[in-house]
């Protein structure tokens, strides 16, 4: 541990030289920029970006590729929060209870419990890089398709608990989310499943599409079905203090920080795990944990606190199976591992001994970035809140253009324009009879996921489903997963024994 | 009767089509899961729990000002269709005028002024100075 934090301060030394802190706030500044508009992603900034880095030293190029991207889990929170068009695919959770908080008049406390917790969270979940982040490395190659279709199976039921409204109507919906996550080229066999031969849908709906579509114009339409509805959201105050997290706003984010930090440190260790996934668990948890669960998805701020510090954390810690396996947790990192072997630099267990100050020098440079975010991130919650200001009237078609311009930007298709408005008039219907549309998009998110490692489970046993009760792990998520399936119906059962008189 | 009742039965349909779908696609082949075995899982749970649905009560209907939502989806088709002709910078232009002048009954002048600002300043901020590609249309603009 001692080496570790002498070879930490040793990439401190990297990280503050002119170069590399120039880099680095401007990776931050346009992650945060990226994050905010919905129509620029990681993934395509990144790209662009990677011939400029071709100019740059091994260690300066990673800085600014890393900057970006961890920049982008802070920016993309605050349309979120704003209007309910999640900035990047990972902030959707923050949707959930951040926009109820600016429709209190309360997007200040809800920005700044996002900014500080993502801070501690980046902060925290650096260190634990330093310290433990190569050695658990190994830990998470012990989880296959097996294990891996079991958590996310767990996902799934906990998913149907997550909205408002009855459980039949929550699985409706998971079940539909599962339905449309099928459609597309089938990645095992390569036969079409419900493309109808329009090849825009060979490639299946985008995640980022899909929310905009169900959040951005659904809530459009919410916004505007009465004259009345346009005009009374509160006018938020614009003073600094007034705006950022109260006292009683940390009591409540404390353990919601903590858990998220732990939470998604080790979900963005896990090959394919990242972010998105790490926000969800640690939404799910914090409604469990709550003692007012009711409270969520009307405007708890532990319902912002916890996802954005596991984003956060699951984002910096995504870095280490890349540097030290090879193996990146998803799109925007695998860019990164492209700029690192431009670099002819390969990823790999030899890199901690061949290239220590590449690898040192990107987890100090974390911690630098993550300082400059917050200080650039805070004094910023002022001018966004005034975004509040904006009518209705003229903030409902604004949405539709943020969200058309970022439906388009993904593939260049006229196609997810159309995609993202019929998704948000279909999002009406159902928000009107009574669905929550929360349980939909997280099947959808988890539903690829489960397929992909269920047949792979089912393929490594030979096509027998017994494989997922011989792996330890794998049986004891399942009876965890039972438990919470049957639960509620024993609570039933319990009520109704003790009611009826002996 | 409340139109939003046929919603859980409009998902069973779309569960029904769904599943017989994914039985043409074959749900297990050479002792292994085959690609219509996950699609009709999921179909056939929509199914179930769209009808278990049926049951539950539907929200109390609010008041809602119908012309004002059917103007609203119509100029949403509208706007989709000429972003495919006209491009982004004209159909937002004409998108925002409609909205802002006839549905939200904003003065001509003021309406006009405040949809050429949003529209060109969007277009500028995304296609001028961030070089993100919005639609050009059949015209190229």
């Amino acid at each position: 541990m001692l080496d570790s934090l002498t070879q930490l301060l040793m990439g401190l030394g990297i990280a503050l030289e002119p170069t590399n802190l120039a880099v680095a706030l401007l990776g931050a500044i346009l992650g945060t920029a990226v994050g905010v508009l919905p129509g620029l992603g990681p993934s395509a900034t990144v790209s662009l970006l990677l011939p400029v880095t071709m100019v740059l030293d091994q260690t300066s190029a990673i800085i600014l590729l890393a900057g970006i991207y961890y920049g982008s889990q802070y920016g993309g929170s605050i349309t979120s929060v704003l209007m309910r068009v999640p900035g990047e695919a990972s902030s959707v959770m923050t949707c959930f209870d951040g926009y109820p908080m600016a429709r209190q008049g309360r997007a200040g406390a809800a920005l700044g419990i996002s900014a500080f917790g993502s801070f501690i969270a980046g902060i925290s979940a650096t260190l634990a890089i330093a310290i433990v982040g190569p050695a658990f490395t190994s830990v998470a190659l012990a989880f296959g398709p097996v294990e891996k279709a079991s958590i996310v199976l767990l996902g799934l039921v906990l998913a149907a608990s997550i909205g408002g409204g009855s459980r039949a109507k929550a699985w409706t919906m998971v079940a539909l989310g599962l339905l449309l996550s099928t459609t597309g080229v089938d990645l095992i066999s390569g036969e079409e499943r419900f493309a109808f031969g329009i090849s825009y849908l060979r490639d299946g709906f985008n995640i980022a599409v899909l929310a905009m579509g169900l959040f951005g114009v659904s809530e459009m339409l919410m916004m505007i079905e009465r004259r009345s509805s346009a005009e009374s959201a509160p006018i938020p105050s614009y003073r600094l203090r007034e705006l950022l997290p109260t006292g009683k706003d940390w009591q409540a984010s404390r353990g919601p920080i903590a858990r998220g930090t732990v939470l998604g440190f080790f979900l963005g260790l896990l090959p394919g795990g990242g972010a998105l996934v790490a926000g969800f668990a640690s939404y799910l948890l914090e409604k469990k944990l709550s003692r007012s669960p009711e409270r969520f998805g009307k405007g708890a701020i532990e319902g912002v606190a916890g996802p954005e510090s596991a984003n956060n954390a699951a984002a910096q810690a995504s870095f280490i199976p890349m540097l030290c396996l090879g193996i990146p947790a998803n799109a925007v990192i695998g860019i990164i591992m492209g700029a690192l072997l431009m670099q002819n630099v390969v990823p790999g267990p030899q890199i901690l001994t061949e290239h220590p100050e590449l690898f040192w020098g990107i987890v100090a440079s974390m911690l630098v970035g993550n300082a400059m975010l917050v200080v650039l991130n805070v004094p910023l919650i002022r001018i966004f809140v005034l975004l509040l200001r904006i009518p209705a009237a003229m903030m409902a078609p604004l949405i539709v253009l943020f969200c058309v311009i970022g439906a388009f930007s993904m593939n260049n298709s006229l196609f997810d324009v159309g995609v993202v408005i019929g998704c948000g008039v279909v999002a009406y219907g159902l928000r009107k009879a009574g669905f929550d549309l929360a349980p939909l998009l997280l099947a959808f998110l988890l539903g690829s996921l489960l397929e992909e490692n269920l047949r792979q489970g089912l393929i490594l046993g030979l096509g027998n489903p017994r494989i997922f009760v011989e792996s330890p792990i794998s049986l004891t998520v399942i009876l965890f997963t039972v438990a919470i399936l049957i639960a509620p119906a024993v609570r039933d059962l319990r009520t109704r024994l003790i009611r009826k008189p002996c | 009767m409340n139109v939003a009742r046929l919603v859980p039965y409009a998902l069973a349909a779309i569960g029904l089509g769904a599943a017989a779908n994914a039985l043409e696609l074959r749900l297990w082949t050479y002792g292994e899961p085959a690609a219509g075995l996950f699609p009709f899982l999921a179909a056939t749970l929509l199914v179930v729990t769209s009808l278990l649905s049926t049951r539950e009560k539907v929200p109390e209907e609010e008041a809602i000002e119908l012309p004002r939502l059917i103007g609203y989806s119509a100029a949403l088709v509208g706007f989709c269709l000429m972003l495919n002709i006209v491009g982004f910078a004209l159909a937002a232009l004409l998108f925002l005028i409609a909205v802002l002048t006839l549905i939200e009954r904003m003065g001509w002048k003021k309406g006009i002024l405040l949809a050429a600002l949003f529209a060109f300043s969007t277009w500028g901020l995304f296609e001028g100075l961030l070089s993100v590609p919005l639609p050009q249309g059949m015209w190229r603009m």
